[in-house]
């Protein structure tokens, strides 16, 4: 009888609990659809990564090739290696791989346990693809997974000759995406939160009444508890299995070529299973949260105490302080935690002033504000929540922008040249220079050494990574640099050298510094002509002209980088047999830059698109449960619009004002979205990925982008007011100011 | 010359168990500058009644003629433009705006009518309301308030005042100042008043009297 009684709110506004309801499905819709998407983002991100060769290759010390045995040895040895053997099986160069899924589920970076569909290539297991190699040219690769430390006798590891990075990139936007995927759960919580005090602050009388009749405070507090609970497990249900859609109904084109390749069902399952596990625990906390409320049934509710704005003033400060200096990424994470909580806590506060009346306002004016303040302040949480939302959308959107930027940018410079050709083992430039001087198979060409010097800094020396060309190809030329001194190429070719960023922000290195380096025992004073940015490792490097070279040093590897002469493609195999020729080898290590290119932008491009999604559904989410909390307070003003209408401002004046009272409220979010939106895409780029990587990408911001938007915002006005408008005006009654209708 | 006249008046309205009959033939008139007591028990019609009259509530059958020109020939304009200027509307309780101090409420009023604001505070002086008109509506007592929402048509300086039970939620002294108030404005400008109300003293202060009880 009593639950009757408690539960009877629902029945006098069934809306409130479809509302409370769905707000609790969708916003456990968004947690588990942003987890799986980010995971499925890092899956997608590691894969491109393997892809792209970011991993260390396998070899015998003796040189000889690696093969299947090897490999079972190896693994009976407990070494997690993951085979790659490619398998000529046409005439026109087509290829099947063969993997080995349980290998790769021992590699961390292997978790999903597949690999990417390269165009045409199918996957095969190894057993098989070793059956087909017996009669075919193929050819064995063991990749290494980036924990292992130890090696067995006889092994050494190798660079993948391939290899193009982008390991750190990807790790820095999974960060970022990271972040932002905790600020998500952020604004779902405090929305919950909004429509659930919403529905207790209109039951709170009925309770009091309850309390009054004899019924013990803490009964009630359970009832209640329970009620909530059972709410919560009734929208979390649904909302994860709505999730996992949304999540695959995003993700479906990568989805669909994982479950091509291998019956990934039981990871699959697993996954969704801690998934939920975590949706639980997070909707627990917030549900704990909401249910703070209820020790305090009887207490007057006070929407702003004074103590809100001072917290958030100090919280706000000390965040700006700790964001400064902050030498960790710990502290960066903290201090951030700080500034959203103190922007949090101090808008509302900040926003009740920006909208203060002027003075010898028109007495309709001077309504709409206070009314407006009114709003403010009994719609305080769902505004917060929607300032973060727009603010994590402005943010998602200018770090999307300049990570789409940076690197397609930066794959242009390491992927200048159409093809990427690798010295063998023990040959020299000068034995292809004939083939290369050959106008019609090669255009231009220039040559990559790679090596290592040391940075001698007193009497220590720092080992770095050395990369040498020839500046004076056009190719290089192209590259864009972070901070440099004048004509710094023309620098570069007497004797100067470029820095990548981190070793600069390492050893705070700027345009002009001096730096003495030891390059095969010989000791240089040189001058660091400029800084180029270097997404993929967090090893400084230094970049010389090959020239500058001492006679007899000998390089890790040696690459050529070759553009073809337009039309060239037909020419690839002749340059490349010819290559072979000269250097009398077979099966030259080429890389197709054009086909990198592509599929790296393809991985990108997906997990980009994902992460868009995921911040507008979360906007979409706070203006539902904006319009959704907006109606119920705006209805509870009803009386009060409606004497606006007795007094004889009726049809389209009234819409007018109503219009304008909700579009100035929206309005007032996005100013105050935009700086959080700012302050947040700073903080992500310049201060977390320094801490995090060494490197900082560059800050943008995208005013085009704001003011979309604000459309967004005033088409929701648009819409409560028109709702308004629309809604019957009877029925409407007075409400009791006895007993404290808010002013 | 008779400011409201009303002929044959059939209003129903409906429910989910189909018409409610309210009134059925309803016939009077109010000359200019008298006052019409609506008396009837709950549920007889008299807000209903008096939100017809303002133009909030529409009508099945019957004329209706207000200030010498009929009801129906007025579009929802008209009807807007006359609450504004020329009749004023005070309910049982929660005549005032909450986030609105006593005296910005009067402006607001006085603003929308398109008088001066001059006059105001004297308007609040005059009613006993000096030193709370910079308190808000739920800072002060239900017959203050009453009070201030008196204060806010009399800014309007209106020609038909529509009370509806005025003074419904005041005790008797306080109920009878501001009657008193009420009458002596209405007798002062020459305005005319429709008064629903419960309390037959204050019917009795009115120059007709009207019930609703049988049907009329
Ligand atoms: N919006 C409505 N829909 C349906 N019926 C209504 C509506 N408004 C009023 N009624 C009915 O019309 C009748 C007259 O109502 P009204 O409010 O005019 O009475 P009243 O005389 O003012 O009563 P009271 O003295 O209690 O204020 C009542 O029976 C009421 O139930
Ligand atoms: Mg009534």
């Amino acid at each position: 009888m009593l639950l009757r009684a408690i539960l009877s709110h629902y029945r006098r506004h069934p809306m409130q609990l479809l509302a409370l309801w769905a707000i609790l499905t969708l916003a456990t819709a968004l947690w588990s659809g942003v987890w799986t998407l980010t995971d499925q983002a890092r899956d997608s991100m590691q894969v491109g990564d393997r892809q792209l060769a970011g991993q260390q290759l396998l070899a015998r010390q003796d040189g000889a090739e690696v093969t299947v045995e090897d490999f079972a040895t190896l693994r009976r040895q407990g070494l997690c290696v993951v085979p790659w053997l490619e398998v000529v099986v046409g005439s026109g160069g087509a290829r099947v791989i063969g993997v080995d899924p349980l290998a790769m589920s021992c590699a961390d970076s292997a978790r999903s346990g597949t690999a990417p569909a390269l165009d045409g290539e199918p996957f095969v297991d190894i057993a098989e693809a070793a059956g087909l190699a017996l009669k075919r040219p193929s050819r064995l690769r063991l990749y290494l997974a980036r924990e292992t430390d130890r090696l067995p006798e006889g092994w050494r590891r190798q660079p993948d000759p391939s290899a193009l990075d982008t390991g750190e990139l990807a790790d820095s936007f999974l960060l970022n995406l990271n972040a932002l995927a905790v600020l998500v759960v952020l604004v779902s919580a405090l929305l919950i939160r909004s429509v659930y005090t919403l529905g207790l602050a209109q039951r709170r009388h009925g309770l009091q009444l309850l309390e009054r009749y004899g019924v013990q405070r803490r009964r009630l507090r359970r009832y209640l508890l329970l009620e909530l609970g059972v709410l919560a497990l009734l929208g979390a249900l649904p909302g994860h299995g709505l999730g996992l859609l949304l999540a695959e109904m995003l993700g479906a084109g990568f989805g669909a070529a994982m479950d091509n390749l291998f019956d990934t069902g039981l990871l699959q399952t697993s996954r969704s299973v801690t998934g939920f596990l975590v949706t639980l625990g997070v909707m627990t906390l917030v549900v704990a949260w909401c249910g703070l409320d209820l020790l305090k049934v009887r207490r007057e509710q006070s929407f702003i105490p004074g103590w809100k704005p001072m917290a958030g003033f100090t919280m706000l400060v000390a965040g700006v302080v700790l964001v400064l200096v902050a030498g960790s990424l710990v502290v960066a994470f903290l201090a951030t935690a700080l500034l959203l909580a103190g922007a949090g806590l101090i808008t509302p506060w900040l926003l009740q002033r920006l909208v203060l009346p002027h003075r010898d306002a028109s007495p309709l004016h001077l309504w709409r504000r206070r009314e407006l303040g009114v709003l403010m302040r009994r719609l305080a949480l769902p505004l917060v929540a929607l300032q973060l939302a727009a603010g994590t959308v402005i943010a998602v959107h200018a770090l999307v922008h300049t990570f789409e930027g940076t690197f397609n940018q930066w794959l242009g410079q390491r992927l200048a040249g159409d093809l990427f050709v690798e010295v063998p083992d023990g040959k020299n430039i000068s034995t292809v220079a004939s083939v290369l001087s050959q106008g019609h198979l090669v255009d231009s060409w220039h040559p990559v050494e790679r090596g290592q010097v040391a940075l001698v800094d007193g009497d220590q020396t720092h080992i770095l990574d050395l990369m040498a060309t020839d500046t004076r190809s056009p190719l290089v030329r192209e590259w864009s640099l972070l901070h440099a001194s004048e004509a710094p190429w023309r620098a570069v070719r007497k004797g100067a050298v470029l820095v990548n960023e981190q070793l600069a922000r390492r050893r705070g290195l700027a345009p002009g510094s001096r730096v003495s380096i030891l390059v095969e025992g010989e000791r240089r004073q040189v001058t660091v002509a400029g800084i180029y940015a270097d997404y993929g490792r967090p090893s400084g490097e230094v970049l010389m002209d090959v020239a500058f070279l001492p006679s007899g040093y000998e390089p890790g590897f040696r690459s050529l980088t070759i553009t073809l002469p337009a039309s060239g493609n037909s020419r690839q195999a002749s340059l490349v047999s010819a290559l072979e020729q000269a250097w009398q080898v077979n099966g030259l290590q080429v890389r197709d830059n054009a086909t990198v290119h592509r599929i790296a932008n393809r991985i990108f491009r997906q997990t980009f698109t994902l992460t868009r999604a995921i911040s507008y559904l979360t906007l979409g989410l706070a203006v539902v449960a904006l319009l959704l909390t907006g109606w119920v307070v705006l209805g509870s003003r009803h009386w009060y619009y409606q004497l606006l209408t007795t007094w004889g401002l009726a049809g389209k004046a009234w819409f007018h004002v109503m219009l304008r009272l909700t579009t100035e409220l929206m309005l007032v979010i996005w100013l105050a979205a935009v700086p959080t939106g700012i302050a947040l895409t700073w903080v992500l780029v310049q201060r977390i990925n320094p801490l995090a990587f060494g490197w900082s990408l560059p800050m943008a911001v995208y005013p085009g982008f704001w003011l979309e938007l604000m459309a967004l915002l005033a088409l929701s006005a648009l819409i409560v007011a028109g709702a308004f408008y629309l809604r019957a005006p009877s029925q409407v009654s007075a409400p009791d100011l006895a007993t404290g209708e808010e002013r | 010359m008779a400011a409201i006249k009303v002929a044959d008046l059939h209003k129903s309205y409906r429910t989910g168990a189909g018409r409610v009959p309210v009134f059925e033939g309803l016939s009077f008139s109010v000359e200019t500058g008298h006052s019409l007591a609506l008396t009837g028990p709950s549920g007889s019609g008299k807000s209903t009644l008096l939100n017809i009259l303002c133009g909030m509530e529409t009508t099945d059958r019957g004329v209706i003629t207000l200030f010498g020109r009929v009801a129906a020939q007025r579009s929802p304009g008209d009807w807007a433009e006359l609450r504004r200027r020329r009749i004023g509307v005070v309910f049982q309780d929660s005549n005032l705006m909450p986030a609105l101090t006593l005296e910005e409420n009067v402006r607001l009023r006085a603003d929308l009518a398109g008088q001066s604001f001059g006059p105001v505070r004297d308007w609040l002086e005059r009613l006993g309301l000096k030193g709370l008109e910079r308190r808000y509506p739920d800072q002060v007592s239900g017959g203050q308030r009453q009070r201030a929402s008196l204060a806010m048509v009399f800014a309007m300086a209106p020609d038909l005042i529509l009370a509806d039970e005025p003074t419904g939620s005041l005790d008797r002294n306080t109920a009878h100042d501001v009657a008193d108030e009420l009458f002596l404005w209405q007798r002062r400008r020459g305005c005319t008043l429709v008064l629903a109300t419960h309390d037959l003293s204050l019917a009795d202060r009115c120059d007709q009297h009207l019930d609703l009880a049988g049907g009329n």
